[in-house]
């Protein structure tokens, strides 16, 4: 057993035991970072990484995350390490500001390895659409590892790093968590800061932790969550974040959303999410089915107000600021041909469609319609959670499809995300862990709680992880 | 690019089937009010960072082509 | 030409003079070098997130209670979409239908004293822009241009009135004393030639007595009272041209140019902008408290209206007096404690015209002066009871603003005493008959040579006759000679 095979709180252990020093965790990892066998990776920082590993390594008391390294989602801002967000419009960009979740990683002690891989701008789900090159999905390197936050599942998943951090705004890092068939979580919204997380859709962007356990997911929870005066949105969290410890599910009510359990959904992978909920109920879970109807028309309401909002969030590339105009003429030819070329095509789709949905004459068929459906699934969730403590279902109806697959199809694509969608659109809490293969692939079970309930959804996600004891090594990797 | 535009709004088009009679529109999923910052200054970035990752520069100021 | 009525309403963007900028914590500057007061958020890196400033909602919903409006109980930010380059995140962050301040009304005082009242439909918050310059200096025909963003993000106000005003003169009236009700909150510099305050215009015309609205222009960028005054008068006169000749008036944006008095079209692209209004998710709802906004209601200065109505029906002064003394802050409270001690009529002469002539050449306001309220009352009262005579009491005042010394004192030490009237009488006698051929004149019908009687008797009294009785006393020699 390698030091890449411990999970991060085991290496945090090791470094308070004086088994193992950060410089030589981050040159373990460096080395299969730099290997770039699945492109998870787009820029690496190792100097940076050893210096800090150093630095750490000489403090007379070691911070909590104790210098165990980590990847950073292309999405977050990182001071003066390139950060491109899947992007040609970012090539090259350095922030002069590092975003607030990752610099309260840095100041528990994690050390920044590199940027993960990212669909472009958050849009995808399979991070084809990143101006970089594919991410390989290490369980079979002909599929996609999902998306948008491919790059950072992929590294977990291939022990390039025991842990990174996402953004989820539809499911971008739970969808490829269950991918590649490791933990991801979205928190409640408004839970971590997105301060420094480049704007996809401002009302359902989130950060979140990949990780190979659930306990390595809190952890990393734990050292983000809270006010940030840089964030009107972000909450005070009540209470703290616990690593959990549960192992039974005694007394928890699960309902199973029987509208993701039917036609859309490959047998192997309900197959696979039935029988963890089986397991789910031999540790003390009652399992009830609950119908959320409105999660039908979920995708549709995320299709309308994540373009909108992107639509606005991207009209601040010009080029003028930041990013390298194309050459132009005037001011006008700069913001078409930059903006038409540097941008992908799932990219203009998505701020085309936006603009439609904001334009004067349709705002109230589609934007105000979209609004008022969100209402109705808040409403429904909220009802579901008087009944039940948790809800379950697949977090993607398919395991990882081959490369090329869906990109002719931007439709087809939208349909990975029809599970974790409408946890999102309600702004709670959801989680995403293996339970099982369909044709030797991964298949992830979501749970998603209310608000501010992650110590629930964390206790109960351990519990579970305990007893269904998936291998999260991908078949692929060399021991 | 059209037809791919076209094929999405159909689907999307599915809510504007649902009956929304009486429902208000969500614009946050956060209960937050008043919250406000105190008028009290924070360190502005130096002249140079700020121009740092500007493709042009004139002046100590962003440089437009011709707008005209 | 009076068979049309001009209805004009106003937007006015007011910039807070708060210290930081609306959503960010840079320092607001005028004239620093240029991006010396940005940061990621005023600049709009990818990534940055507004926090909206406390002050600045403060004082819009002061300036929402001194125009009696509404103050919503909550309001939401929108953003206001459209590409430029001195919009970094091409959009701006304003207020669109659920504004911090509604509908209200101010009620302003023309020359005559008349009444004029303006509607004001809403008071909303939002940012400014940054400044784009344009090489050689005009947009058009310019290689280059550049931005700085020191300004960018700056809070602002915008207010916005009712069509209720029917004239260029009446906008101008109502723009002035706006503006010296903001200045006498303590909200905004408010210099017009600075750009913390600029006011656009929307002008229609319509038949006098309909009720429907003509199609309207917007006249924009106009950097003084007086600019815009005549730049609404030229634009009321073009519409009437057009409608007189059987045409019809386009709506667009229009330019007024002071040196040629012609209005020029700025049909610009912006013009049909679409600017798809959304609720901004990054920022939450204002809620204010409303036990905290009867505390500012409460708290609230005694405003310029107020005052001017008080000095006009309770003090006698004339509005012109008013409008004048109430220009700033300062200058009322100076011209009110004076006038506790004095005649306030007197009082408002001698401040706005000769004590404000002579401290002219210094520099130096009233209130920043030696001479006090007080000693200004005490002129006032020796001029009322005949002690000193008008040119003497200019002297005194010379004296006054010099030393600081109290009146009385300067009239006893300098002999600046009114001559008493039988001393005067002897004078006036001894000059009549010293001054035959000026005498007969006057006798003959030529009241002007009076004058040189006058002058001679000032010549003689050192100024200290009253050239009133002076004349009189002239007249009634000449007659018994």
């Amino acid at each position: 057993m390698g030091l890449r095979d411990l999970t991060a709180t085991e290496q945090v252990a090791a470094l308070a035991a004086g088994e193992t020093s950060s410089l030589e965790l981050v040159e373990a990892h460096l080395s299969a970072v730099e290997a770039d066998d699945v492109h998870a990776f787009l820029a690496i920082d190792a100097d940076g990484a050893r210096a800090r590993a150093r630095a750490i390594d000489a403090l007379p008391e070691r911070p909590p995350l104790a210098g165990v390294p980590i990847g950073i989602k292309d999405a977050l801002s990182t001071r003066d390490i390139v950060t491109t967000s899947g992007s040609r419009m970012l090539e090259g960009y350095r922030p002069v500001y590092t975003a607030t979740c990752v610099q309260r990683l840095e100041d528990a002690g994690a050390i920044v390895l590199g940027k993960t891989n990212m669909d472009e701008f958050a849009m995808g789900s399979s991070t084809e659409n990143s101006a970089y090159g594919n991410t390989l999905n290490p369980w079979d390197l002909d599929r996609v590892p999902g998306g948008s936050s491919g790059g950072s599942a992929a590294s977990v998943a291939q022990r390039q790093v025991p842990w990174s951090l996402g953004s989820d705004t539809g499911g971008s890092i739970r969808q490829p968590a269950a991918l590649c068939g490791i933990v991801g979580m979205k928190p409640t919204y408004g839970a971590i800061s997105r301060y420094g997380l480049i704007a996809f859709a401002s009302s359902l962007d989130q950060v979140g932790p990949l990780a190979r356990t659930v306990a390595d997911a809190a952890l990393l929870l734990r050292h983000m969550v809270g006010r940030d005066p840089m964030d009107s949105t972000s909450l005070d969290w009540p209470g703290d974040i616990d690593v959990p410890s549960a192992t039974d599910l005694q007394g928890m009510r699960v309902g199973v959303v029987e509208e993701l359990m039917g036609e859309g959904v490959e047998p192997g992978v309900r197959l696979a999410v039935e029988s963890a909920l089986r397991v789910a109920e031999g540790l003390g879970a009652t399992i009830v089915p609950v119908s959320l109807p409105s999660t039908l028309s979920g995708l549709a309401t995320y299709y309308v107000l994540a373009p909108a909002e992107c639509s606005s969030n991207l009209a601040r590339f010009d080029g003028i600021r930041y990013g390298h105009p194309l050459p132009a003429d005037n001011l006008l030819d700069q913001y078409e041909v930059t903006r038409g070329d540097l941008f992908g095509p799932e990219v203009k789709r998505r701020i085309m469609l936006g603009t439609f949905a904001l334009a004067s004459g349709y705002y109230d068929q589609y934007y105000g319609r979209a609004q008022r459906v969100r209402t109705l699934i808040v409403r429904e969730f909220a009802e579901a959670f008087a009944e039940v403590d948790l809800l379950a279902s697949p977090t993607s109806p398919t395991v990882a499809f081959p490369l090329g697959d869906r990109t002719a199809d931007p439709y087809a694509m939208y349909l990975a995300d029809v599970c974790t969608i409408p946890v999102s659109l309600a702004g709670l809490p959801a989680i995403s862990i293996p339970c099982g293969l369909s044709d030797g692939l991964p298949v992830g079970l979501q749970l998603a709680a209310p608000a501010f309930a992650e110590n629930r959804l964390l206790a109960a996600a351990h519990a579970l992880e305990g007893v269904l004891e998936f291998d999260t090594r991908p078949p692929g990797l060399a021991t | 690019m059209q037809q791919e535009l076209s094929g999405i709004l159909g689907h999307i088009d599915a809510i504007l089937a649902l009956d929304l009679d009486g429902i208000p529109p969500t614009t946050h999923v956060v209960d937050l009010r008043n919250v406000l910052r105190a008028d009290v200054p924070r360190q502005s970035l130096p002249r140079d960072e700020a121009l740092r990752e500007a493709a042009n520069v004139v002046d100590d100021c962003f440089g437009v082509p011709r707008m005209d | 030409m009076s068979a049309y009525e001009p209805v004009i309403g106003v937007e006015i963007h007011v910039q807070l003079s708060t210290r930081t900028k609306m959503f960010c914590g840079c320092e607001l500057s005028f004239g620093d070098p240029p991006n010396t007061h940005t940061c990621p958020v005023c600049l709009a890196h990818p990534g940055v997130l507004p926090v909206v400033n406390e002050e600045a909602v403060r004082r819009a919903i002061l300036i929402g209670l001194a125009l009696g409006c509404e103050i919503a109980p909550e309001s939401i930010f929108h953003r206001k979409n459209y590409f430029y380059p001195d919009l970094p995140k091409a959009y701006q962050v304003s207020q669109f239908d659920i504004p911090v301040c509604g509908r209200g009304e101010f009620l302003a005082l023309r020359e005559d004293g008349s009444e004029l009242r303006v509607g004001i439909t809403r008071a909303h918050l939002e940012e400014d822009a940054a400044k784009l310059t344009h090489a050689g200096g005009r947009r058009a025909g310019a290689e280059q241009s550049v931005v700085d963003f020191n300004r960018g993000g700056t809070p602002l106000v915008e207010i916005v009135t009712e069509p209720d005003l029917r004239s260029a003169s009446d906008a101008a009236t109502f723009l002035r004393q706006l503006r010296q009700t903001l200045l006498f909150l303590g909200v905004s510099d408010c210099s017009m030639e600075e750009g913390s305050m600029r006011a656009d215009a929307n002008v229609s015309i319509r038949p006098a007595g309909s009720h429907e609205f003509g199609t309207k222009t917007e006249l924009k960028n106009m950097n003084s009272f007086r600019f815009l005054e005549r730049g609404i008068e030229a634009e009321i006169a073009r519409q009437q041209q057009i409608l007189a000749g059987g045409g019809r008036v386009s709506q667009e944006t229009v330019h007024y140019e002071p040196e040629t008095g012609h209005i020029t079209s700025l049909r610009s692209k912006e013009e049909s902008h679409d600017y798809r209004y959304f609720p901004e998710p990054d920022l939450v709802p204002v809620a204010p408290d409303p036990a905290w906004v009867d505390e500012l209601r409460a708290g609230l200065p005694e405003l310029p209206g107020a005052l001017r109505r008080r000095m006009v029906s309770d003090m006698g002064l004339s509005a012109e007096d008013a409008e004048v003394l109430t220009e700033a802050p300062e200058l009322v409270a100076y011209f009110m404690e004076a006038a506790e001690h004095a005649d306030p009529k007197a009082c408002a002469n001698w401040i706005r015209g000769e004590l404000r002539a002579q401290l002219r050449d210094a520099g130096v306001e009233p209130w920043d002066s030696q001479v006090t309220p007080g000693h200004v009352a005490e002129l006032v009262g020796l001029l009322e009871a005949g002690t000193v005579t008008v040119p003497a009491a200019k002297e005194v005042l010379a004296e006054m603003i010099a030393s600081g010394t109290r009146p009385a004192e300067v009239v006893e030490s300098k002999g600046l005493g009114a001559m008493d009237a039988s001393e005067l009488a002897a004078i006036v006698a001894e000059l009549v008959a010293a001054n035959p051929d000026q005498a007969q004149q006057l006798r003959d019908g030529k009241d002007k040579v009076i004058g040189f009687f006058v002058g001679q008797a000032m010549k003689r009294t050192g100024g200290r006759a009253d050239p009133q009785a002076v004349q009189a006393l002239v007249r009634e020699a000449v007659a018994t000679t």
